[in-house]
């Protein structure tokens, strides 16, 4: 193996190890009463589960409050957690939970996207530059419009389908990571994602050209 | 194009959203809403349950109630108008069975249960009102909620003042007198009719002997 790329992964394997003893203690603190601990829980996990509340909503506004409401859920259940599983999937539990109870409240109202705040930077991706520009029919398309199709397919995947994708394909968990998250099998993670992809591929056909 | 193909293509697209972040600072908002909503509820919890309840509609606490306390602020306020309502249904009632004058020095119009097998007296006054009117008679009855029962019929029927005696006041009874006061009343030792400790009396008109 390539001793660069192998003191690279130790190094990474360290410090993940140092983060997840580091969250321990945090949790630990946390549980006894400490709100300076819990701040920093919250700010170490916040743009992973508001980047998970977004992308299961597409609305800023919602994501923001949902974020919140998932961090003020897990405060008030800190006591409970014993630790069978980490704080990162269980805090991405409640997360979930919360999207969902979310959605199924607001099942019957028009979503609304909310793109005109996005502080987007594709256009030092590669990938998406390649994409737009030369594998799509469109060249002529902007990368807004491929959001807004791109957002506007997501919010047509059942609430299930949504949440594994956003976890798996946007926010980059691994299967068995998902399923420890969902409760459920790690095999119906990777059913679900084969099919949101399916219909996924339908509905971009354009842009899969 | 194949299915790797296209399974690759869409996972390009989808890592697009990866870009839609807010934008910055916007996390330092989120946390920091967190950390005051939490503060709220453990002021809230840390608050004893008197003091909630006195100031559930001040405006103080009106919007903390919501999220921690146990039902919404518009529960309790129903609740507050209902056990009002209640209450003032009660003093109605009370005033209502209570009109009787002083019963000293009014004409008597004296007349008792006479039923023997009665067994609840409130049938004989509104079935048999002859029974009830039968003269001065007494008769026992077996319970004294149904004497309490039955004073308000009487009452209603024959637009006369109630008075109950009891012949036997043991201490025990006199002690738990369950009638309102005003209404009914102990009578002496002296000459009164049935031996039964238990017997209880109901007479129509001025009580006095």
């Amino acid at each position: 193996m390539d001793p660069i790329a192998d003191s690279m992964m130790s190094a990474r394997a360290t410090a993940n190890a140092e983060e997840a003893s580091e969250v321990v203690l945090r949790v630990r603190r946390a549980q006894a009463g400490d709100l300076a601990a819990y701040d920093q829980l919250v700010s170490q996990f916040q743009e992973r589960i508001y980047g998970l509340c977004y992308h299961m909503t597409s609305n800023h506004e919602d994501a923001h409050d949902l974020a919140q409401d998932a961090f003020v859920k897990a405060w008030q259940a800190l006591r409970n957690f014993k630790g069978d599983s980490s704080f990162y999937t269980w805090i991405y539990r409640i997360a979930v939970n919360t999207c969902l109870n979310h959605l199924k409240l607001r099942r019957n109202r028009t979503p609304h996207l909310s793109l005109n705040d996005l502080d987007v930077q594709p256009e030092n991706d590669p990938d998406l530059v390649a994409l737009v520009s030369e594998n799509t029919p469109r060249r002529e398309a902007s990368l807004a419009e491929l959001q807004r199709r791109l957002n506007e397919a997501i919010l047509k995947l059942s609430e299930d389908h949504r949440t594994v994708v956003t976890l798996h394909d946007i926010q980059g968990l691994p299967h068995e990571q998902i399923a420890k998250i969902l409760k459920v099998n790690p095999g119906t993670v990777r059913s679900r994602l084969f099919y949101a992809h399916q219909q996924l591929q339908g509905w971009l056909s354009d842009w899969m050209k | 194009m194949t299915e790797d193909e296209s399974s690759k293509r869409l996972q390009q697209l989808l890592r697009l959203k990866r870009h839609e972040t807010p934008p910055p600072g916007y996390f330092n908002d989120l946390s920091s809403g967190v950390m005051d909503r939490i503060r709220a509820l453990e002021a809230e919890r840390n608050t004893p349950l008197w003091r909630r309840w006195f100031f559930l509609g001040s405006d103080s606490q009106s919007a903390a109630a919501p999220a921690g306390g146990l039902l919404p602020v518009w529960v309790w306020n129903g609740l507050g108008l209902a056990m009002m309502a209640t209450l003032l249904g009660g003093i109605y009632w009370a005033s209502g069975t209570n009109d009787s004058p002083n019963s000293e020095g009014m004409p008597s119009q004296q007349a008792a249960v006479t039923s023997p097998g009665l067994s609840r007296p409130s049938e004989a006054f509104s079935e048999n009102p002859s029974i009830a009117l039968s003269g001065s008679s007494w008769d026992s009855i077996s319970s004294p909620q149904y004497l309490r029962a039955a004073a308000p019929l009487v009452h209603e029927r024959f637009r006369v003042p109630v008075s109950v005696s009891m012949s036997s006041p043991s201490a025990e009874l006199s002690s738990t007198n369950p009638f309102p006061a005003g209404l009914f009343r102990l009578p002496g030792t002296s000459g009164d009719p049935g031996s039964s400790p238990e017997a209880y009396r109901v007479r129509l008109g001025n009580w006095s002997r």
